[in-house]
C-alpha cells in the first residue's frame, strides 16, 4: 500500500513537471495526435482512392485502426517510460533505481511522464469511435466484452513490443533502431487485414512476431468475419489472452536482461 | 552576415560528424532488415490496393512501387537534422563558443549537415542493391539519371534551407522541440513521398504544391520514377530553383535579425 502511495506521488510529480511549460504541453498534445492519425490519413488518401483493400471498407480498417490506437494509448499512458530505458542505460542513470527500496522496472515506470500520451490516447478514442460508426458491428454482449478485453491485449502486446527489445538496451546500449522497426511495424500495418501479404510472412506476423493479434483478428472476430482467418475461432476469440501473456513473458526477459547492466561509472 | 566563405576547418567539422555514425554498428545493421521489411510491406499495401489491376489513373503499379522505393532510399538523404543541431547549441548556451570560432555560425552547422550526408550517402548506396534485388528499384537509365541527380541535389539545397529556417526560430522560442519534431514527422507527407501528390485530392495537392516540402522530396522522385520527362522536366527544376531563392533570401533576413537577439544561458 505504502508502494502505491509513493508510486502515485512520483507519478504525479513527473505530470507536473511537464506540465510546467504550457506552450510545450500543447504542442506535444497536439504532437501525440498528429503523430497517431498519420498512418491513419494515409489510409483515408489510399482507400479514398481505391474503396476497399482486400474486401476490408474504410470503415472496417478505421475500426481496426481504433483498435490499435486504443491498445497504443492505454500501453503509453502506464509504460511509455521505458523508452528511456537506452538513456538510463547509457548515462548510468539506472543506478538510482537499484539503490531504492522498490523494485527498479517500477521505478523506471514512474520516473517520466510524456505527455505526448493524451494526445495519443485522443486519437484512439476519436478513430475507434468513427469505426465502430462505420463498420456496422452487430453488437452482441460477447462482443461487447471482448471490445474492451482487446483493446487491454492490444496494449499488453504493444507493451510487450516496446518492452522486450527494449530491454535488449541493458546489453546494446542503443535498440532505437529495432525499437523504431517495431514501432513502424505497429503502427503502420496493424490495422491491415494481414491477407494482404503472401502466406510466409502472414504466418511470421501471426505466429512469430504476432502483429495479427494486435487489431486485425480480434476485429475480425467483432465483424464476424473470422473464417477468413489463418488461426482457428477459439484461438481469434482467445487473442486478449496472447497480449497478456506475451506482456508477462516481457516483464520476464526485463528482469532476467537486467542482470546484465553495468553501470557507465563516471 | 551570411559566413559561406570557405573554411578549411569546415572539413574538419564534417569528418567528426561523419564518424560519429560510425559508433552503433548493430543499428547500421538493422537498417537493412528494416528496410527490406519497409519495402516488402509497402509493395503488398499497394498491390493490395490495387487490387489487380495494372495502372490507375494512368499510373503504372510499377512506376508507384519505383516512386516509393526511391522516395524511401533518399529520404534517409534528405533526413536533414540541422534545425535540431542549431537548437542544441542555442538551448545549451554552446552558441557562444561557436560564434567566438573564425568562421560563421550557420557555416559550422551547414559543414556538420553536410558531413552527416557523406556518411549517409555511402550508408543509402549501400542499401540500393538490396531494392534492385527485391525487385522494387528499376536500374536508373543515364536520361534519367542525370536529371534525377540534379533534381536531388537542388532538394537538399531547399530542405537544408527549410530546416535552418526551422532552426533558427530557436534563437526567439528557445524550446522548439514540439515543433521542429511535428514538423518533421509531417514533412513526409508534407513533402508528397507518402502518398505521391498524384493520388491526392486535388485541394490537398494545391495546398502542399504552395509549400517547399515537395521541391525537397516528391519532385526528384517523380522525375527518377519517369513520371516528368522531356520538356515537362523545366517545370519542377524551376520550381526548385524559385524556392532556393524565396528561402534563401528568408534565411539571411531572419539571420541577420537572430545575431541581436542571442540569449547565452548559464556563464
Amino acid at each position: 500500500m505504502a508502494t502505491l502511495v509513493t508510486c502515485w506521488a512520483l507519478v504525479r510529480a513527473s505530470v507536473r513537471g511537464s506540465m510546467q511549460y504550457r506552450a510545450n504541453f500543447i504542442a506535444e498534445v497536439l504532437f501525440g495526435v498528429i503523430y497517431n492519425s498519420l498512418g491513419f490519413v494515409f489510409i483515408l488518401l489510399v482507400l479514398g482512392q481505391f474503396t476497399s483493400i482486400d474486401g476490408w471498407t474504410l470503415g472496417e480498417i478505421t475500426l481496426l485502426y481504433g483498435i490499435r490506437l486504443c491498445g497504443h494509448g492505454l500501453w503509453a499512458l502506464c509504460f511509455s517510460s521505458s523508452m528511456m530505458l537506452d538513456y538510463y542505460v547509457q548515462e548510468g542513470e539506472w543506478d538510482r533505481f537499484l539503490v531504492r527500496p522498490m523494485p527498479a522496472f517500477v521505478l523506471m515506470m514512474v520516473s517520466y511522464f510524456r505527455v505526448a500520451v493524451f494526445g495519443d490516447v485522443l486519437a484512439g478514442v476519436v478513430v475507434l469511435a468513427a469505426g465502430i460508426h462505420q463498420a456496422g458491428i452487430v453488437w452482441t454482449p460477447a462482443r461487447v466484452l471482448f471490445l474492451g478485453a482487446t483493446i487491454l491485449g492490444s496494449a499488453g502486446l504493444d507493451a510487450a513490443f516496446a518492452i522486450g527489445p527494449g530491454a535488449l538496451g541493458f546489453r546494446f546500449l542503443n535498440t532505437e533502431g529495432v525499437r523504431g522497426t517495431i514501432d513502424y511495424l505497429t503502427s503502420q500495418f496493424a490495422a491491415y487485414p494481414l491477407t494482404i501479404l503472401g502466406r510466409p510472412v502472414r504466418y511470421l506476423l501471426t505466429f512469430v512476431i504476432p502483429l495479427a493479434f494486435v487489431a486485425w483478428i480480434p476485429g475480425a472476430v467483432l465483424l464476424g468475419k473470422e473464417e477468413a482467418l489463418p488461426v482457428p475461432a477459439w484461438l481469434a476469440w482467445g487473442s486478449p489472452l496472447v497480449g497478456v501473456g506475451l506482456f508477462l513473458a516481457a516483464l520476464w526477459f526485463f528482469r532476467r536482461e537486467s542482470r546484465h547492466y553495468q553501470s557507465a561509472g563516471s | 552576415m551570411i559566413a559561406l566563405r570557405p573554411n578549411p576547418a569546415w572539413f574538419g567539422m564534417a569528418r567528426i560528424a561523419a564518424r560519429s555514425l560510425t559508433i552503433y554498428r548493430f543499428q547500421h545493421l538493422w537498417g537493412f532488415v528494416s528496410l527490406g521489411l519497409q519495402l516488402f510491406l509497402m509493395r503488398a499495401v499497394w498491390e493490395a490496393a490495387y487490387g489487380g489491376r495494372d495502372s490507375i489513373d494512368g499510373v503504372a503499379i510499377r512506376t508507384q512501387i519505383v516512386f516509393l522505393t526511391i522516395a524511401l532510399l533518399q529520404g534517409r538523404l534528405l533526413n536533414i537534422q540541422i534545425a535540431w543541431s542549431i537548437q542544441g547549441q542555442v538551448e545549451s548556451g554552446k552558441v557562444a563558443i561557436d560564434l567566438i570560432r573564425p568562421m560563421g555560425f550557420l557555416g559550422q552547422m551547414t559543414a556538420r549537415e553536410v558531413g552527416r550526408t557523406f556518411r549517409n550517402l555511402t550508408y543509402v548506396l549501400s542499401l540500393i542493391p538490396l531494392a534492385l534485388l527485391l525487385g522494387s528499384l528499376r536500374p536508373p537509365d543515364p536520361f534519367t539519371m542525370l536529371p534525377y541527380g540534379a533534381s536531388l541535389l537542388l532538394a537538399y539545397v531547399v530542405g537544408l534551407l527549410t530546416w535552418t529556417l526551422v532552426g533558427l526560430m530557436s534563437f526567439w522560442l528557445l524550446q522548439i522541440n514540439a515543433i521542429r519534431a511535428m514538423l518533421q514527422m509531417l514533412s513526409t507527407f508534407l513533402a508528397g513521398t507518402l502518398v505521391p501528390l498524384w493520388f491526392m485530392p486535388d485541394a490537398l495537392r494545391t495546398v502542399l504544391t504552395f509549400l517547399p516540402f515537395q521541391a525537397a522530396g516528391f519532385l526528384p522522385a517523380a522525375i527518377y520514377s519517369g513520371q516528368v520527362h522531356g520538356l515537362a522536366l523545366v517545370q519542377p527544376f524551376a520550381v526548385q530553383l524559385a524556392w532556393i531563392v524565396i528561402l534563401g533570401l528568408a534565411v539571411r533576413v531572419v539571420w541577420g535579425r537572430a545575431q541581436r537577439k542571442i540569449v547565452v544561458q548559464g556563464g
